[in-house]
């Protein structure tokens, strides 16, 4: 390798050489020391086994990279159980690249090799993924390279405003950064001298600051919280031409390093490490074990410009790279290390994102989406799944003989308490509802602790109404029955609490007014709405989060004469709203009812059908739910006593018969389609229902009524104890309590 | 093409010979097969013989089926398989689900770990009071009486 690149070596200047010379022995001395300390360690013996503390050996070997972490692993089971223990296994990022023109995107899992495809209907063939962090890209559109980017998070599909510390954008003679942080309408303009000859190429995030380094190798760093650009001396690697080779920088651990390889062909590769103390790129072999994951970029028609994605990572779980060096995924160079897809084109169209921490939601999603795809396959596959059958039995009865059937239960104690890890009794108690995770718990000490580690007690939610003397709103606490007076100029009278949510109301101001705000009566913030659409019924409305989040999307559902739906949606920060329009049927009824879950919102008409509403794809569906079993629909008091509700994920619908104070609450399946009558989970689960407009239902537990005991704000059941304003329905709300309410 | 058999070998010394997609839908044999890339045997260490001929069993039946007819399963192939999981499941007494258990969270096969997570949590817990699941479980007590009864009325509701 070092001879190829000598070859090449015309191009640096001739004065470098002999310094980098006199930098080599400086590298390999330390190297020197550590291996002398080792030799010394055997001579005493048990002293750094078995009598040094596990949290200094640990923090010993927190230090080492990953393949020296697993070789100190096999020395001895205490330093296996320390090595474990600091061994930093960071998730594999996953693959996103589109599968064509239309803005179908694959995500690719590389650690189970799994492909997930998503429609990004945003994503239509000009955008560049000029970024990756945390789970987010940043898109760059075609038309106007930096300054009209909008981000996507592919994992959870929700398009908002990206979260990003700020962009950065090189030109060659003035050299300008431009900076924008979420929340801020304009882009701020730095401008810097270029005393570098070469274009600034690539750059990468690390402890605070931009680094940026240039096609020649120069290093450059950005702070933004003091607005300063430096140009750092760092003294580049040996023997580096500079138009020979590609250059990658990254980001790992807080540390930087450069990959360099051979443009074109893209072997020789080499990595470096920049040592900020001495100012030097050193060879580092500590990354042995890592994994960087390439791409390339390709910005704007003119200039092409190639950045490095993510940092080199750990590979994930059990599995350190099986390459000496770093093994690299290059998502586009046959490399021959190189498993994820082999897409030619769209180079700017593929990028390498972090998943997120839990992707429960994702999975959910995605089995769902898979399972209406089997719905609709042919039945031609039945007769072979048929003749599968028998094969797939015959064995089962077999082992059934070998293995003997239940009667057979010997009395083998201890497995389920004792001997079973901890994590898999949470795993199985957490799959039980209120009253069953309250029944295990008592079965013994072990059941006890597993059983509340997993119990989700949610703060009760307060009522929020208005007093009957003066119309001054009153915030009640059912746990402590005390009740706070809130002034609230901003409520005069005529106001219909919409929609709540994480502490959060959403108020529209009268039936005629032209105008909506966000209220939380804890903190008695205020956000306004834009002007409201004409056709804006004020009724159906939801949010799917806080509107300080960034995740925050509110959506109004209006039925407009019987052919249209209209939906509108608004994210914080935008000025006015985006309207959506598809057809419906007259039979489906009116819709009234409608709640966020998962990401999507949904609809109940009062003939009982369920719509969805997926905000980031724009899709409406009407699912094939049969309405659940009553009577007559006209026998219900649709928008009094049908309740629409979210809990964990799940959509339940409780409803009750006019005159009749039995309720039924009914899960959806959304499986097999169907409202299925759940009294066991739901059991313990209480109901918190106002009989506004939009009634917002939210489930907590533990509820001291045996079974699914319901506080209805205004109505006179037996099972409410909250205050008895009789009037003004529209003005009462539960709200989710902040989680420190110690202003109060 | 010819199909790769995996031979994996059990604590106590028994064989299987699978097929590779057979064993590939635990996510530890790979990487075991990885380690020991010279031994053609992979053994298992905490997988009894009948335990892992279960989970054979288990994962020949949920080996995808190489599209070579249009691929995927049909929606009513999918309910044969819940069908044919219910009834493996029912099959086991408690011990043997237990080891199922812990060997699918070794074995790292996702869906035959969920299944025994939920099985157990449907049918051994969920509406059973507590002295059943005590039964069921083989559970001993080793609350005092004036613990259980301090346990119980802290959430009195649930044992109405």
């Amino acid at each position: 390798m070092r001879t190829c690149r000598r070859t090449d070596t015309a191009a640096t200047p001739a004065s470098l050489l002999p310094e980098t010379l006199t930098i080599k022995p400086i590298v390999q001395a330390p190297s020197k020391k550590t291996r002398g300390s080792k030799t010394k360690k055997k001579c005493v013996t048990g002293f750094w086994d078995l009598k040094i503390p596990s949290e200094l050996l640990q923090d010993i070997l927190s230090r080492l990279g990953p393949k020296a972490n697993i070789q100190a692993s096999v020395v001895c089971k205490a330093w296996f159980e320390a090595a474990v223990s600091v061994r930093k296994f960071l998730p594999l990022p996953w693959a996103f690249y589109p599968l064509s023109q239309d803005g179908d995107y694959i995500l690719f899992d590389p650690s189970t090799s799994q492909t997930h495809k998503h429609n990004c209907p945003d994503l239509k063939g000009h955008e560049a993924l000029s970024g990756s962090r945390d789970g987010w890209l940043l898109v760059a559109t075609r038309i106007a390279t930096s300054n009209n980017s909008s981000s996507k998070r592919p994992l959870q599909r929700q398009l908002v405003v990206w979260w990003s510390p700020s962009h950065k954008k090189s030109k060659r003679l003035s050299f300008v950064i431009s900076t924008w942080r979420p929340g801020e309408t304009v882009w701020t303009n730095h401008r810097y001298e270029n005393r570098c000859t070469g274009v600034w190429e690539n750059c990468v995030f690390s402890n605070g600051v931009f680094y940026a380094l240039s096609k020649c190798a120069v290093l450059g760093i950005f702070d933004p919280c003091k607005a300063t650009w430096d140009v750092l001396q760092v003294k580049s690697w040996p023997n580096c031409d500079y138009c020979q080779i590609e250059l990658f920088l990254m980001e790992h651990g807080g540390n930087i390093f450069v990959l360099s390889t051979r443009r074109y062909t893209y072997d020789q590769k080499s990595v470096f490490k920049l040592n900020l103390e001495g100012m030097i790129w050193e060879e580092k072999s500590e990354i042995c074990g890592m994994t960087v994951l390439a791409r390339y970029i390709e910005l704007g028609v003119v200039s092409l410009q190639r950045s490095c994605c993510l940092s080199a990572k750990e590979r994930n779980g059990r599995c350190p790279s099986t390459n000496e060096l770093a093994s690299l995924y290059y998502s586009l160079f046959g490399e021959k290390n190189s498993r994820p897809p082999t897409s030619t084109s769209f180079s700017n169209r593929i990028a390498w994102v972090d998943p997120p921490h839990n992707n429960v939601n994702f999975w959910e999603i995605m089995i769902t989406g898979r399972r209406t795809y089997t719905a609709a396959t042919p039945a031609s596959l039945l007769p072979e799944t048929l003749t599968i059958k028998p094969n797939g039995q015959a064995p089962s009865k077999k082992a059934r003989g070998n293995h003997g059937s239940k009667k057979k239960k010997k009395c083998v104690t201890g497995s389920w308490d004792l001997n079973i890890p901890t994590e898999l009794l949470q795993e199985i108690l957490s799959r039980l509802g209120p009253k069953d995770n309250i029944h295990a718990s008592v079965v013994c000490k072990t059941w006890f602790e597993a059983a509340v580690s997993v119990r989700r007690f949610q703060p009760l939610p307060w009522l929020f109404y208005p007093s009957e003397e003066d119309g001054d709103y009153i915030l009640f606490n059912p746990s402590r029955s005390q009740k706070y007076k809130q002034n609230s100029p901003e409520l005069k009278g005529q106001e219909l609490i919409s929609y709540s949510r994480d502490g959060w109301l959403l108020v529209v101001e009268d039936k005629h007014s032209k105008s909506g705000f966000f209220l939380n009566p804890f903190t008695r913030e205020h956000i306004s709405l834009p002007n409201r659409p004409p056709f804006f019924s004020g009724h159906c409305l939801a949010f799917s989060a806080a509107p300080t989040s960034t995740s925050c999307l509110v959506a109004s559902f209006t039925q407009k004469r019987k052919r249209h739906l209209v939906i509108a949606t608004w994210r914080p920060g935008e000025t006015k709203w985006t309207i959506h329009r598809y057809p419906t049927t007259s039979s489906s009824g009116r819709w009234n009812k409608c709640v966020f879950s998962n990401g999507v919102f949904y609809a109940l008409s009062d003939c009982g059908f369920l719509g969805v509403f997926d905000p980031c794809k724009a899709t409406w569906n009407v699912r094939p739910v049969k309405p659940w079993d009553c009577a007559a629909f006209c026998d219900i008091d649709f928008s009094r006593s049908v309740l629409l509700m979210e809990h964990d994920g799940n959509i339940f619908v409780m409803s009750g018969e006019r005159g009749n104070n039995n309720r039924s609450v009914f899960k959806l399946n959304q499986e097999r389609m169907v409202w299925e009558e759940k009294s066991e989970e739901v059991c313990g689960l209480t109901v918190f229902a106002t009989y506004a407009a939009s009634i917002t239902g939210s489930c907590s537990y533990p509820s001291t009524n045996g079974l699914l005991s319901v506080y209805y704000s205004l109505v006179d059941d037996k099972s409410s104890r909250s205050p008895t304003t009789t009037s003004l329905p529209h003005r009462v709300a539960w709200v989710d309590p902040p989680h420190d309410n110690v202003n109060l | 093409m010819s199909k790769k058999n995996i031979v994996l070998k059990s604590s106590n010394g028994i064989i299987f010979e699978v097929e590779e997609a057979v064993a590939l839908q635990s996510e530890t044999i790979p990487y075991m097969i990885e380690d020991d890339c010279a031994n053609d045997t992979i053994p298992l260490a905490n997988v009894t013989g009948d335990i892992l001929a279960l989970v054979i069993e288990y994962c020949k039946k949920h080996v995808v089926v190489a599209d070579g007819d249009g691929g995927g399963s049909s929606s009513s192939s999918q309910e044969d398989l819940k069908n044919w999981d219910a009834q493996f499941m029912n099959d086991l007494d408690q011990s043997k689900i237990f080891n199922l258990l812990l060997a699918a969270d070794f074995l790292n096969i996702k869906t035959l770990f969920d299944l025994t997570c939920q099985f157990v949590a449907d049918t051994m817990i969920k509406g059973k009071s507590v002295e059943e699941v005590r039964r069921t479980l083989n559970i001993e007590k080793d609350y005092t009486s004036e613990e259980e009864a301090k346990a119980r009325q802290e959430n009195e509701w649930a044992f109405k």
